[in-house]
């Protein structure tokens, strides 16, 4: 009934993120998704990293004990595709072809979504360039709580994010028919989308055939994408743009990850052979006709890409990114989906499919300690997050007891 | 076609000659498995009785007449439709450009075919209030539908209710030029009122032949309603600032109103139940607000301020989300959040219904009520509980296993 939850400062030094003493949790329930459910559990912390969990952990004299018997705890969750943190513009409009751009460095640590996030049980996100360039750049993966990007850093170049369809395209005026300025830009249609792509790949490999004395660093990640030492998140949305997307992953020998991919669900066979990763914007409106690019609207893509093995991670959706990612994750299990493809989905899939799955993700031995801590089941609309923990350390909620 | 016509006349005649009606009422029975009846405790293993499009009679031990139709919904939760105190959807353009016009009515706007009707049945809603939109100065009339029916004329269940007037400035206008410009239609009609008395005064003095000079102006009727009395206004308050200018001004003016407030109006909860007023809020129930020279979150949750300050509430869906579009996971976002789950399902069902002066025919479970009824799956605020069939005025009018959209959002041909 409290009117008011006050939310306590996130800007925790690193040392002392890193230097918190060992403590004990006890829950009523551990979800750690890695396996069965633990009732009651106990999750043994020590300087930031889960050293135990389970039913009967022996808690070593002398470490504290904080009894939240009455709630339950999951993984902090992993938001695949966010824009949080960029502070203006979060495309390079200059040009749309930009690899080296890094978002990195345009991260304010004191963007108040990242405490939003916190609010709603995110604990690790990747930030990505936007939508406007064919290849916008590098996405990292960060935690958001911290002072600076360095202490939030978890990964520094996750993916390339690049884009297919029309968005890329969109609003752009050839030279011909304004005249010629710097805003002037290509590519005008989903065909010179493509192309732009495959000339910045078909350049990258001639680089490499002609070996310059002068290095260039577009090139030297894209030619990095070709090796599949960086796999390159592609934004498409419509059936014929993740066609597109496949075929080119084909011709470069990339290591695909679709993000959006609102109609994944005509390839579910395929991506599921190729085990392509999808980061799926679910939508679950039966008011709508279409989705927002047009779209084929069905209600069962995840429950189908989750049962053929794909791996994939759940967005927020057409949610307000304020409301927890979970309602999804239950809105998926009505629509067909197993509830621990749901609960994967929006813990320990995108966590993989990020390349930081031996860090977070699950509520493990050896994890960083990420957990949300809720009133009831995650998939009841009717739970609370009453405290999310980064690191072993309250990041928020109301102090419990004397902790 | 023709033939066809005189087959359907000859029929007519001979049912008629045959003495026996074509029309006939049998009563239908619903065996429930639990029945949320809102107005009373909840009843496990009930049966609801219609008749005539009424319920007739709730309970454990119910006689079902031998001729009446059984639906069987044991193993399933009945419960009053969802009630929809206040939307602008279904409608083509809510918002007029000209700053007020009291003689418009959605009725003429309301567009049966809307997906928003179909998806309102799908979701559950049996009544619903369509209004003119948040931003016009007086906005216009509107009307009560059930989601159902081809035609406006079947929809409707009550046209005209209410009027809408809008605390919002209009671009380009400061709240003063707007408030005034308010007050300024309302001094109108006060003026056009008093002339008309004395017209009429006078005409009882002398001949008829003037009499048609004497009759109520159509485009001033409305407005003259609302001032008689006879009509009463939602009044759209963005924010708390503007909710204590509706106090004043409904004051002023001595019309019934009640309120459609923005989300952060709850931080005049306390005005509000001072005044009176009932409000309908604003789609965004829980939401954080930033305190900027903190670096601070503080949630607010608008339905907790209103209970606690004894205020009567109804809630909205609508909104940009997911979320806040469906009416169960408005309750289940307001229990989340510590408002009892009675209040809950209230605020979505009998007290949507008191607002808009109806709740003798909706709302709730009981003798002499419409048969307004979902028959769902489960608990209504459990995220995997789906809508079964729905009634309205004891007709089936929704059937999930019928439902060929939600058939084919699911995969199935």
């Amino acid at each position: 009934m409290k009117l008011i939850v006050v939310v306590a400062s996130l800007l925790l030094p690193a040392q002392e993120r890193e230097t918190s003493d060992a403590v004990a949790f006890k829950f009523g329930r551990i979800i750690p998704v890695s396996g069965p459910d633990i009732s009651p559990g106990v999750i043994l912390v020590e300087r930031g990293k889960i050293k135990k969990v389970g039913r009967d952990v022996a808690v070593p004299d002398g470490v504290k004990i904080v009894d939240l018997s009455a709630y339950a705890a999951m993984p902090g969750m992993v938001d695949a595709a966010t824009g949080i943190g960029i502070t203006g513009n979060p495309n390079e409009e200059s040009s749309e072809i930009t690899p080296r751009f890094r978002v990195f460095d345009s991260i304010d640590p004191r963007d108040n979504r990242f405490q939003h996030s916190i609010q709603v049980g995110v604990t690790t996100l990747l930030v990505e360039p936007g939508e406007r360039n064919v290849i916008g750049g590098l996405g990292s993966v960060v935690k958001p709580v911290g002072r600076s990007g360095r202490e939030m850093l978890v990964r520094e170049d996750a993916v390339l994010k690049a884009v297919m369809g029309r968005r890329p395209a969109w609003g752009n005026q050839s030279p011909r028919r304004s005249q010629a300025s710097f805003f002037s830009r290509r590519p005008t249609t989903r065909m010179g989308v493509v192309w732009e792509f495959r000339k910045a790949f078909l350049d990258a490999r001639r680089y490499r055939e002609e070996k310059p004395a002068t290095s260039d660093e577009d090139k030297e990640i894209l030619l990095k994408a070709m090796d599949r030492k960086l796999p390159v998140r592609v934004f498409a949305s419509r059936s014929f743009d993740i066609e597109t997307a496949l075929r080119l992953a084909d011709e470069f020998g990339l290591t695909l990850q679709l993000e959006e991919a609102e109609e994944a669900h005509r390839y579910v066979g395929e991506l599921a052979e190729r085990k392509v990763a999808v980061v799926l914007r679910p939508w679950f409106r039966t008011s709508d006709l279409y989705l927002p690019e047009g779209g084929e609207i069905r209600f069962d893509t995840f429950a189908r890409l989750a049962a053929a093995g794909v791996p994939v991670a759940l967005l927020h959706g057409d949610l307000d990114v304020r409301e927890s990612m979970l309602a999804m994750a239950a809105m998926a299990v009505k629509y067909g989906a197993k509830r621990e493809d749901a609960l994967r989905a929006v813990t320990i899939n995108p966590a993989g499919i990020l390349g930081v799955g031996e860090r977070v993700g699950t509520l493990e031995e050896g994890k960083d300690a990420d957990f949300v801590v809720l009133t009831g089941d995650p998939l009841d609309v009717k739970s609370r997050i009453e405290w999310v923990f980064v690191d072993g350390r309250r990041v928020y909620g109301k102090k419990i007891g004397d902790y | 076609m023709r033939t066809a016509w005189a087959t359907i006349a000859v029929f007519a005649t001979l049912a008629t000659a045959s003495g026996r009606s074509i029309r006939y009422d049998t009563k239908t029975a619903i065996k429930c498995g639990r029945i949320i009846t809102v107005s009373g405790e909840e009843i496990e293993n009930g049966i609801i009785l219609i008749g005539g499009g009424k319920i007739e009679a709730v309970g454990k031990n119910i006689e079902i007449p031998w001729d009446a139709k059984v639906i069987d919904a044991s193993g399933k939760v009945v419960m009053p439709g969802w009630v929809e105190a206040h939307t602008i959807r279904g409608v083509d353009r809510p918002n007029e450009m000209m700053p007020s016009v009291p003689y418009v009515s959605v009725w003429d706007s309301i567009n049966p075919v809307d997906p928003y009707f179909e998806d309102s049945l799908r979701q559950g809603f049996t009544t619903l209030y369509v209004s003119p939109g948040n931003f016009t100065l007086i906005g216009g009339q509107g009307v009560v539908v059930r989601p159902t029916g081809y035609t406006v004329e079947a929809m409707t269940v009550a046209k005209n209710l209410a009027m809408k007037i809008s605390l919002e400035s209009r671009r380009g206008m400061s709240r003063m030029a707007h408030l005034a410009a308010l007050r300024k239609e309302f001094d109108d009609v006060i003026e056009y009122i008093a002339q008309l008395k004395e017209k009429r005064e006078v005409k009882t003095s002398t001949d008829k032949k003037d009499a048609e000079e004497f009759e109520l102006d159509v485009k001033r009727e409305a407005m003259v309603h609302l001032l008689e009395g006879k009509m009463w206004a939602f009044v759209y308050c963005p924010d708390a600032a503007s909710v204590v200018k509706a106090i004043e001004f409904v004051r002023q003016y001595k019309i019934k109103a009640k309120l459609v407030v923005g989300r952060d109006a709850w931080k005049a909860a306390d005005e509000i139940a001072k005044a009176g007023f009932e409000v309908v809020l604003d789609p965004d129930l829980a939401y954080w607000e930033t305190d900027e020279d903190r670096h601070e979150e503080v949630l607010r949750v608008a339905p907790l301020a209103f209970a606690k300050a004894k205020v009567k509430f109804a809630f909205q869906t609508g909104g940009g989300s997911f979320a806040t579009s469906y009416m169960w996971y408005q309750a289940a976002t307001a229990v989340r959040y510590g408002l009892p789950r009675d209040q809950a399902i209230k605020a979505a069902t009998l007290h949507a219904a008191e607002i808009l002066g109806m709740a003798d025919r909706f709302g709730s479970i009981e003798k002499g009520k419409d048969a307004n009824l979902v028959v769902l799956t489960g608990d209504p605020l459990d995220s995997q509980t789906w809508v079964d069939s729905v009634v309205v005025d004891g007709r089936v009018v929704y059937e999930r296993s019928k439902d060929e959209k939600l058939k084919r959002v699911l995969g199935g041909k």
